[in-house]
């Protein structure tokens, strides 16, 4: 059998975002017969050391790259080792190279759009900076509108930052992980605050967390799982020999819920 | 806080069990292991030392001063050892690569069983495991074993009233035929099971909680992990909850009973039902037959969500006999925590919750404790994730095995 490659950093592989693209980026290799092999990394130097392991395989075909990091630098290895790809990456890094574009704007937009509608004056972005897809360029955009605090990916300093953030009056908080909304909204209702009352709370990455939670988390639907299918068929066209096409993803919208 | 578990003297484990404490405590030093174990700290410095010296846990800084010498801390070399856990599934075969810490480095997604036998499928999946191995760079020699999770009843050498699709992958000696091929340790269990045992080990849920699973694939098991180990039952079969009879004047099920929960709520009724409509079944694109079950079943979840009333219905009808035989489950085995699990509820896993929490206001200890459900968190590779988790525990910890007998050997 021949494989597709994929590297996904650490900090992103409890991402429910990364698991819903990646599920969804195997059903048309494997309908094509292809594998999907993930490789879960803890740096840079092991990203490329398994570029280049792959590139030095005969059963490694392609490669689908999750941008959002030193993404030039990456581009730049795996056509030196001559690997075909596919990219994931924010609408402003694309380039000659066959990729889903995901338009960071359009997504701050929805989401600003949805926040101005809430009740509560102050809101605050807390950031994980763990998608390691659109995460940096959306927190570079969500920063013109709104203050952003970055949890370094660590649900105990969101909990604690959430929790600070509430002491000063009612709010909404927004988070990249739908896990940290989770415990923050866990914690929130020990202490004896409503929610969405006094602090309301939406997740960036929308999940079976989400929807299952009580009360059920407003989020972001972010289309992981068609931006995954149109990824995996943009791999078997490169590989095939198509033409360095640029898919556009399509826009996420908000799941509104209980929680905000 | 700190949990004691008593160690007994003439115990053939106590190594494993000292490995499986440092796992659990993340880190911990040897006073802490001698007081959780009632060993002397003689015999704890003597397996601590063979488990640094094996390289399985290494030490890690030191603790805080209670008076004398900072003691130094323990903790599990996560990638000294690793272990695989495959998912067979019809539609897709799942291979996750866990460290020792439980830890997914690693994943593999391949074209599923489909109609294949056992025969012709074992040889794919060894080779499988070999671009595994090699292509994510997982050295075989530190590879502890494979765990496999498998649809249905385990019944070792055979039985009867077996499903239709799966005659031969019931009664085959899956993990002996992978042992003599790959040369590892294989262990099988069935995929409810394996999907409790994930949230047991993803949750970092405490070994005194009870975790009760519903798998919902193409069928439905319910795995159960009560202080820490998997309930097999006399025949490591149990959880056929797919078999708790709803509705006594329901349809046939293949089983040979009548009004099974598989029968009524399971993919292939809610598809079948929605494939009568023939409207429906041209807007969703259904095409009806085995091979497709689950791309028709997900167009009509996915459609539910969306709010087309036709498919909502079908699904809540689904929810109902869910929950109804959830409120029996809970009321025989006074649950307090459920988890559903499995790619029959990735798309609309919410609705099925909601009407499981409806029912489960009328659960007999309700006045005592609440009963809280939700979705498994380890998503759609839970029960490969489970698998390979059995597959550390088998090995590493054989502690905890059950002693009535070796799943599916």
């Amino acid at each position: 059998m021949t494989g597709i490659g994929l590297v996904v950093p650490a900090g992103g592989a409890g991402d429910h975002f990364v698991s819903a693209l990646r599920q969804a980026v195997a059903v048309p290799l494997i309908e094509a017969g292809f594998g999907l092999f993930t490789r879960v990394v803890d740096d840079a130097a092991a990203e490329e050391a398994m570029y280049r392991r792959w590139a030095a395989s005969e059963g490694i075909a392609g490669v689908v790259m999750l941008g959002g990091h030193d993404d030039a630098e990456r581009i730049a290895l795996l056509r030196s080792l001559g690997l075909p790809f596919a990219a994931a990456v924010s609408s402003d890094e694309v380039g000659d190279f066959p990729a889903v574009a995901i338009d960071v704007a359009e997504s701050v937009d929805v989401v600003g759009a949805f926040l101005a509608t809430r009740r509560h004056e102050r809101t605050v972005y807390i950031t994980a900076s763990m998608d390691a897809v659109t995460s940096r360029s959306r927190e570079r955009k969500m920063a013109e509108y709104v203050e952003v605090v970055p949890s370094g990916g660590q649900a105990d300093n969101a909990v604690a930052a959430a929790l600070s953030i509430a002491e000063g009056g009612a709010c909404t908080l927004l988070f990249d992980s739908d896990g940290h909304a989770q415990e923050v909204i866990a914690h929130l209702l020990r202490t004896g605050r409503r929610v969405p009352d006094d602090v309301a709370v939406v997740s960036w990455t929308d999940s079976a967390l989400c929807r299952s939670s009580s009360p059920a988390i407003t989020a972001v639907d972010r289309r992981g799982s068609e931006i995954g299918e149109m990824l995996g068929r943009r791999m078997l066209a490169t590989i095939a020999g198509g033409a360095s096409v640029v898919d556009r993803a399509p826009a996420p919208f908000i799941v509104s819920r209980e929680s905000a | 806080m700190m949990v004691s578990r008593r160690l007994g003297p003439s115990s053939e484990n106590t190594r494993s069990a000292v490995l499986d404490m440092i796992r659990s405590s993340g880190t911990v030093s040897r006073i802490e292991l001698a007081e959780m174990s009632g060993l002397t700290g003689t015999s704890i410095t003597r397996i601590v030392k063979s488990l640094i010296d094996e390289g399985l846990v290494v030490e890690s800084g030191f603790g805080d001063s209670t008076g004398g010498k900072r003691p130094s801390l323990l903790e599990l070399n996560r990638s000294a050892r690793y272990a695989v856990g495959v998912s067979l599934d019809e539609a897709r075969l799942s291979y996750v690569v866990a460290d020792l810490g439980g830890r997914v480095v690693g994943q593999l997604a391949t074209p599923g069983v489909a109609k294949k036998t056992p025969s012709e499928t074992l040889p794919r999946i060894a080779e499988e495991l070999g671009q595994l191995f090699d292509h994510l760079g997982i050295p075989v020699e530190h590879v502890v074993g494979i765990g496999v999770a498998g649809a249905g009843l385990d019944l070792r050498s055979g039985g009867e009233g077996l499903s239709r699709a799966a005659v031969e992958w019931e009664s085959y000696p899956v993990q002996d035929v992978l042992e003599e091929t790959i040369g590892l340790p294989a262990v099988r269990e069935n995929d409810a099971a394996c999907a409790a045992l994930a949230q047991y080990w993803v949750g970092q849920i405490p070994a005194t909680d009870d975790v009760a699973t519903l798998y919902m694939a193409n069928g439905f098991g319910f795995g159960l992990v009560s202080g820490g180990t998997l309930s097999r039952g006399a025949s490591s079969n149990v959880g056929e909850i797919g078999h708790m009879v709803i509705d006594v004047a329901g349809p046939p099920c293949w089983c040979g009973a009548r009004g099974c929960l598989e029968a009524l709520a399971a993919p292939r009724a809610i598809v079948d039902a929605a494939a009568a409509n023939a409207p429906l079944r041209v807007e969703l694109g259904i095409v009806g037959d085995d091979a497709h079950l689950r791309r028709d079943f997900d167009a009509v979840a996915r459609a539910a969500v969306r709010g087309d009333e036709r498919c909502l219905a079908l699904i809540n009808r689904s929810a109902e006999y869910v929950a109804t035989a959830l409120l029996s489950t809970v009321n025989l085995l006074d649950l307090d925590r459920l988890f559903l699990a499995g790619p029959g509820f990735a798309d609309a896993g919410a609705i099925y919750v909601g009407r499981i929490r409806e029912a489960l206001v009328h659960a007999r200890t309700r006045s005592i404790h609440p009963v809280t459900v939700e979705i498994s968190d380890p998503g759609v590779d839970v029960a490969a994730v489970g698998a390979a988790s059995l597959a550390l525990q088998y090995v590493l910890t054989p502690h905890t095995r059950v002693r009535r007998g070796r799943a599916g050997a």
